[in-house]
């Protein structure tokens, strides 16, 4: 890649156009506050709550399962995802934000864990309501700590090289994260030395913490069942969920920083690979705890499916299945469909809704009495979650450059 | 079998000059001709492009027949020796989307394997081929009839062949 280019790579990740963000954002926001207010508020506080519950698992999934993306690919020495890998990171800034949210949850435990008002003393102690908020605040901690970190080590190289662009609060910031950090030989041997154990640390944590989290917010609403396979499953689908969205952003971004010469068939097949693989994965961990249970017979285990596959829920596991697995792999096996932007597109989205449709079939069962409800209350969460997370990544794209030339420019040594 | 003279073979010693080759082919609308490399190489892959292998149908039947043949087998056995276990119907279909689905990975797999080699075979025999394209040299062949053979070793000549003879 020649000089120029290099240049106008820098300046054009450093001026993302923002505007969408911050409107859709704020009144997405405005719309999700005002409705979560009248919602548990009115006359049925409780589901107000699950939904809250529900888009925090889901909105939790789909940023630390992004960012988890950013990490495989450097453990995996991976290449052509330098032009994308900030766009995944980019999910990082609404960690602190997710951090706030769930002390909010706090305050809607009574509505939502059966545990507090009947005790279930053959999980000893493990059910209170200290112990289960204290451990998941810490495991929500040190993800996001560790995530920041990663993030802060990878972004250095970059903000070292724009530091010349920017002034005012962002030349401080920059000179802040640099730290003296200049782009010698052994300063980027230290960072890589430093990415390099950063990123298999946050692999193994987000698996482990992301198990922490099913097994408190989603095992704990039927206290009696007991799944081992859930944590894995809940976190597959979470980065499932990040993997999609990730499509979504470089689609977006793509566009708006005219970067089409960089992200091209290769990162659109490349991509679809790992979300037709991941789809796949999905029904492979749903199956195969299914197939268990359905075997094993035991009451206490099949209590929890009986009531997910037959009844009034049973057309929502049907959808469920439809829109995660059956829709995206039919979709998404063959070659065109992945490297055409607009099919790729709307195969991740249904993927997407299939997603949170699963968060909300994980959920919402085991805490109503209530058949499936999908009403203003859901719809009006949701939208003011998504409205907190484009403000949180809008945030990030005006401090931060959106393109970092120098992996876009090791991507580009794959091309020929 | 006997092979009939039916084109032009050009062989070449770069890389760069058989993949310019190759472009120029496909420029001048040329399909069909057959690149024989000694080690996979990325720069002829990307010059070759993405044509549409005909295995992949292979796979697709094999894997359809694999399925269909592992419900095929499990259900049959359960209905001609009918033993009940667990208290389950004597039809059950989740264990049996287990043999189903290793059955269509199997049989995909071997269809796969069928049909990469009836394609190689049935190719090997149709195209003529320079024994040096198993050391260090890159061979193309071009089918192409009598009036067209001038332009055509005219193109390969000057892309930087070592040889180019009509076979």
């Amino acid at each position: 890649m020649s000089g120029g280019a290099h240049v106008d790579l820098r300046e054009r990740g450093l001026h993302a156009p923002l505007r969408g963000h911050v409107v859709a954002g704020s009144v997405l926001a405005g719309v999700g506050l005002v409705t979560f207010i009248v919602g548990f508020s009115g006359s049925e506080p409780a589901r107000a709550w699950h939904a809250y519950l529900i888009n925090f698992l889901f909105f939790l999934g789909l940023t630390q399962g992004g960012i988890v993306f950013a990490a495989i690919q450097k453990v995996t020495k991976a290449k052509w995802g330098g032009a994308i890998i900030r766009f995944s990171e980019a999910g990082v800034a609404f960690m602190p934000v997710l951090l706030v949210l769930f002390v909010i949850l706090f305050f809607g435990r009574e509505h939502l864990f059966p545990w507090i008002a009947h005790p279930t003393p053959v999980r000893g102690n493990w059910l209170t309501t200290r112990w289960v908020f204290a451990r998941d605040l810490f495991t929500l901690l040190v993800l996001s700590g560790v995530s920041i970190a990663f993030v802060w080590y990878d972004l250095k190289p970059d903000l070292a090289g724009a530091r010349s662009l920017v002034k005012d609060w962002r030349g401080k910031l920059y000179d802040r994260i640099t730290n003296g950090f200049t782009g010698t030989p052994e300063q980027v041997a230290e960072n890589d030395r430093r990415i390099g154990w950063l990123s298999p640390l946050l692999i193994v944590l987000y698996a482990y913490g992301m198990t922490m989290i099913a097994f408190d917010l989603i095992m704990s609403l039927a206290p009696y069942w007991v799944s081992t396979l859930l944590g894995a499953f809940f976190f597959m689908g979470a980065h499932l969920s990040g993997l999609t969205t990730l499509a979504l952003n470089m689609v977006y971004w793509r566009r708006q920083l005219g970067l089409e010469s960089i992200i091209g068939r290769q990162q659109f097949h490349d991509l679809g690979k790992l979300v037709f693989g991941f789809s796949v994965f999905w029904a492979y961990t749903m199956f195969s705890q299914v197939l268990v249970i359905w075997y094993g017979n035991l009451p206490e285990e099949t209590a929890f499916v009986f009531y997910r596959l037959w009844g009034a829920w049973r057309p929502v596991s049907i959808l469920v299945a439809i829109l995660v697995f059956l829709v995206p792999f039919w979709g998404l096996i063959w070659v065109k469909s992945k490297t055409t932007p607009f099919t790729f597109t709307l195969f991740s989205l249904v993927s997407l809704a299939g997603m949170w449709l699963e968060r909300y079939l994980l959920v919402q069962p085991s805490i109503t009495e209530n058949g499936p409800e999908f009403g203003l209350t859901e719809i009006g969460v949701m939208l003011g979650f998504l409205g907190l997370y484009l403000l949180a990544y809008g945030a990030f794209a005006r401090a931060f450059p959106m393109v970092s030339p120098r992996l876009a420019a090791r991507a580009a040594e794959l091309q020929h | 079998m006997s092979v009939t003279p039916s084109g032009i073979l050009a062989v070449y010693k770069h890389v760069d000059s058989a993949s310019h080759a190759i472009r120029q082919l496909k420029e001048a609308g040329y399909k069909g001709f057959t690149v024989y490399t000694p080690v996979p190489n990325h720069e002829i892959a990307a010059a070759i492009g993405h044509p549409t292998s005909p295995v992949r149908l292979w796979t697709l039947l094999g894997g359809l027949f694999g399925c269909f043949s592992g419900f095929a087998i499990t259900f049959w056995m359960s209905y001609d020796y009918p033993v009940v276990v667990g208290g389950k119907p004597l039809g059950s279909v989740p264990p049996y989307i287990v043999i189903a689905f290793e059955m269509t990975i199997l049989f995909g797999g071997l269809a796969t394997i069928m049909g990469l080699l009836f394609h190689t075979w049935r190719e090997a025999k149709q195209t003529p081929y320079d024994p040096r394209c198993s050391d260090d040299h890159i061979g193309i062949f071009v089918p192409c009839p009598v009036e067209r053979r001038p332009s055509v070793e005219q193109a390969l000549k000057t892309a930087g062949a070592v040889e180019v003879r009509v076979e």
